[in-house]
């Protein structure tokens, strides 16, 4: 790897190489199980729905893996994708490389709205469609809050957007902390699991749902790519280059943060992916977002399908949580990438 | 003669043999070949009702009994729906891996709806709220799995040895046994009269100082502080989490409590006492023990209350 | 009426007056230097005209526009800025640095045109920095670094450019390189510059107009040439000062007592 700003031909690899993967990563996601169904029976059942030959599975294997892994893979491509895009989005709007999608109060806001619908405060909400309407809900909330609590981004130091969201965290996860305190151990349970993070209950109904909110702002964020280029000068300089930085901030936040809340009303909290992805594909294709935040949709997509695959196999017929395969699988990668990198710099 | 005797005999041999038929068209459902228990007092029931053959899958919690039961183990917080459609072995006579019968105590992701959906019959038998709620979850495990006589059994017997200790409690009208019934230590957790052991102290005329004076609803496992309880004053502890009655005793906050100082702390069995299944009534039994002996005590009900 | 228009502008943070009531106007084609000592508010003012500051009273006119009525595009065209402490990131080629000049004109969204690409590798050939191009923004030497800013300043096609200490962090050669290219492109296209430089020996010799600015007010306002033989400027720098003739160059020495 060179040390210079990548060239072209690098960066075709890379993408190259992270579509391969992202194929690989969906076909896994089909055809990887606790039950062994036959790789090339599934690709057979696959073939079969377009019209080439016909599926030899029963009518449970059919099930299995059109109603439990199918949705749950395409979940899992969404979340991936919209987590990496959302942190690298927020990474370059603050110019801070340790920007998470859930640093402006997104996680406390739905854990908060999360936890008041598991524990049923008022009766009638603890139906499970309350769950994910809440945590959205909550989610938005924080966000609204940290936005103008810190200045609406109208005063030129972006750290007091961030000050504000940590304090915004601060206050929605001690409030949620109470209420886990006042319930029952069960409920105190079901918080925790959720807070996790996990693809399990994904089913149709729920990629329906997120789809809309999620395809809209991933397009948001990677056309925010040239924009947040521009800003990478400093909020002053880009101002005198033409950039609407009032506008381009409200937008890419708003985009981000919405999409990521949809993302965590359907999945709870998956970490590290928001966070690591985009720096592994900075490591790979240099500093320019208009080339990172693509990368990053194919990338965090195929990472977190790969990733649940792991999560739903390798204990079954229980399951690991996701949290723990993404940072065990992402931090050496990491790791690895940065040290291959810093040697050729030497 | 003989001839219309020989007609006589099978004429009643066919109508004796009628409502064997009967019974055997009446009983089609055959039991469920392969049962699935994610809950731990579910597992406790179901071999102690005799389907301990037909449970194929239990949750790593169950431990109980200690001999007998399946190796493969589920994870109740976290399974794998998927898995679980896999875990029946497959013979000549259950065709299929996906079981018929899965017991859950805690809806992890959205297993019921999901299997459901696919056919498999799933019961969510969580926590009762009473004596009589406990009873009906093993019969219905005994209609579910075809035992209902050893769970209709079980339940006469643990119906007459829980009365008889309820019945062996003397009434005590004027006598408040307070109760602090720890289930964590440091910061000191309690349980409230909503949950399933609450209830039971409640009918057993416990007083539970966690119980306090709000009414808020799902108020389940309340923190309570040290000064609380030292004020509360309670009479009897009940010890469900690790802690030992030798602990408690070197706890400096807890050295002047009435429990304390008259020895009246009782350590409970952690996994009896949060199961509501075959063992309840060693529950019972230690509970209305305990309170017997706090009742006996004549040292505390001399002053005037 | 001037190019640049300053009419009565004051700024305002908080209750701290900044600058206050300053009026000048600048000739297309010239070269305005603001001097003064620390703290008299000349970078404040040449934010102000590049419309980087809120102005809380007056205005500033660039070729008969108000800048406060344009929107950052639109005055991005009309006036660009090199800052005292430019904000280099790195990992971005000095090609794609100098084309952020672009962006006023091909907006966010949309790539540069190839008119914008022909206009970037011009200024790249005119700085002599084509041989750079590639280079990562960071491998640069100070006084490299600084010809790049002003090439973006100068992809930008304004008619204002607006530099503040734009001599900073440089050695004298590197410093002298940059002015003469100023000066060139002054003489050349018309270039029209407001900049803030605290050498004085500097400033007169290559402004056509020298500002004195001194705690926020125009203390002095003249051809170079006159104010720095003024006494005003002595008795605002607070030491004597005397104008020396060098092969045809003024030097500006202070005399000690």
């Amino acid at each position: 790897m060179s040390a210079g700003p990548p060239t072209e031909q690098r960066v075709a690899i890379v993408t190259g190489v992270t579509v391969v993967g992202l194929v690989v990563a969906m076909l896994c996601g089909l055809v990887v199980g606790p039950t062994s169904i036959g790789t090339w029976r599934v690709l057979g059942d696959v073939l079969s729905h377009v019209g080439i030959g016909h599926s030899t599975l029963t009518g449970l294997q059919s099930t299995i893996v059109w109603q439990l892994r199918a949705p749950r893979m395409v979940l899992g491509l969404l979340a991936g994708a919209m987590l990496a895009v959302a942190g690298g989005t927020y990474q370059g709007v603050f110019r801070n490389p340790l920007a998470d999608p859930y640093l402006l109060g997104v996680a406390a806001g739905a854990g908060l709205g999360a936890t008041i619908a598991i524990v049923d405060v008022g009766s009638g909400l603890s139906t499970p469609a309350w769950t994910p309407l809440l945590a959205f809900g909550g989610a938005m909330v924080a966000v609204a809050c940290t936005w103008l609590i810190g200045g609406k981004g109208l005063r030129s130091n972006a750290a007091t957007l961030i000050l504000a969201g940590v304090a915004v965290s601060a206050l929605l996860t001690s409030m949620q902390t109470f209420l886990q305190q006042q319930s029952s151990a069960n409920s105190i349970t079901h918080v925790y699991l959720w807070l996790l993070g996990s693809l399990a209950s994904a089913d149709w109904s729920s990629v329906l749902l997120v789809i809309p909110y999620v395809g809209i702002c991933i397009l948001i964020c990677v056309l925010s790519g040239r924009a947040l280029d521009a800003m990478s000068v400093g909020e002053d300089e880009s101002r005198s280059l033409g950039v609407r930085v009032r506008q381009v901030r409200l937008i890419v936040i708003a985009a981000s943060s919405l999409g990521t809340a949809a993302i965590v009303s359907a999945v709870g909290l998956i970490g590290f992916v928001g966070i690591i992805v985009p720096h592994i594909v900075r490591l790979l294709v240099g500093t320019s977002y208009r080339r990172i935040l693509p990368i990053s949709v194919l990338f965090g997509a195929a990472f977190l399908v790969f990733c649940d695959t792991i999560a739903r196999t390798v204990m079954a017929p229980s399951e690991l949580p996701l949290g723990v395969v993404t940072a065990v699988i992402g931090a050496p990668v990491f790791v690895v990438i940065l040290s291959l990198r810093r040697a050729s710099v030497r | 003669m003989f001839k219309s005797l020989r007609l006589i005999l099978a004429f009643a041999v066919g109508v004796l043999a009628l409502p064997l038929v009967g019974v055997a068209l009446a009983g089609a459902a055959p039991p469920p070949g392969c049962v699935v228990s994610l809950s731990p007092t579910a597992t406790e029931t179901l071999f102690a009702i005799g389907a301990g053959h037909q449970v194929q899958a239990v949750d790593s919690d169950s431990d109980y009994p200690t001999k007998g039961l399946p190796k493969k183990r589920i994870n109740a917080l976290d399974p794998s729906v998927e898995g679980v459609l896999g875990i029946c072995k497959q013979t000549a006579s259950y065709p299929t891996t996906k079981p018929d019968l899965v017991v859950i105590s805690y809806d992890a992701n959205d297993i019921q709806q999901k299997l459901t959906s696919l056919g498999v019959k799933v019961v969510d038998q969580d926590a009762p709220s009473t004596l009589a709620g406990a009873y009906g979850q093993i019969e219905q495990l005994g209609a579910l799995t075809g035992h209902v006589k050893s769970a209709d059994a079980l339940v006469v017997s643990l119906k007459k040895t829980i009365n008889a200790d309820i019945a062996s409690v003397p009434a005590h009208p004027n006598k408040k046994v307070t109760v602090y019934y720890e289930v964590g230590t440091n910061p000191y957790y309690s349980l409230t009269s909503d949950t399933f052991v609450g209830s039971l102290m409640k009918s057993l005329g416990l007083v539970n100082i966690a119980d306090g004076d709000s009414t808020s609803a799902d108020a389940g496992y309340p923190q309570l502080s040290a000064e609380y309880i030292a004020s509360a004053n309670p009479k009897l502890i009940l010890l469900a989490g690790d802690a030992s009655v030798a602990s408690v005793a070197k706890r400096t906050a807890f050295n002047k409590i009435s429990a304390v100082l008259d020895h009246h702390v009782i350590e409970l069995n952690a996994d009896i006492a949060s199961r509501w299944g075959p063992r309840l009534g060693i529950l019972m039994n230690q509970l209305t023990k305990a309170v017997r002996s706090v009742l006996a005590d004549q040292k505390l009900w001399s002053k005037s209350e | 009426m001037s190019w640049v228009d300053v009419e009565h502008v004051s700024v305002k943070v908080g209750a701290a007056t900044l600058i206050s009531d300053i009026t000048l106007g600048v000739e297309p084609g010239t070269w305005c230097t603001i001097i003064g000592p620390n703290g008299a508010g000349k970078t404040t003012l040449v934010e102000a005209v590049a419309g980087l500051r809120r102005i809380a009273s007056g205005t500033v006119q660039i070729a008969g526009q108000s800048i406060s009525a344009l929107n950052e595009r639109e005055r991005a065209r009309l006036v660009s800025l090199v800052p005292q402490h430019p904000q280099v990131p790195a990992g971005m080629t000095v090609h794609d640095y100098v084309a952020l000049g672009r962006v006023a004109y091909h907006g966010v969204l949309r790539a540069p045109s190839a008119g914008d690409k022909r206009v970037v590798n011009e200024v790249l050939e005119r700085l002599s920095l084509a041989s750079f191009a590639q280079r990562d923004v960071a491998t640069l030497s100070g006084g490299e670094r600084q010809r790049m800013v002003l090439a973006r300043a100068l992809a930008q096609s304004t008619m204002v450019i607006v530099l503040d200490e734009p001599t900073t962090g440089l050695d004298l050669r590197h410093q002298m390189d940059l002015l003469e290219l100023l000066k060139k492109e002054v003489a050349e296209c018309g270039l029209t510059i407001i900049a803030t430089l605290h050498d004085l020996t500097l400033a007169g010799q290559f402004a056509d107009r020298l500002v004195l600015l001194d705690q926020g007010v125009v203390v002095i306002d003249g051809a170079a040439r006159d104010v720095i033989r003024s006494h005003e400027l002595s008795d605002h720098y607070g030491m004597n000062l005397r104008v020396i003739d060098v092969d045809g160059s003024d030097v500006i020495v202070p005399v000690r007592n």
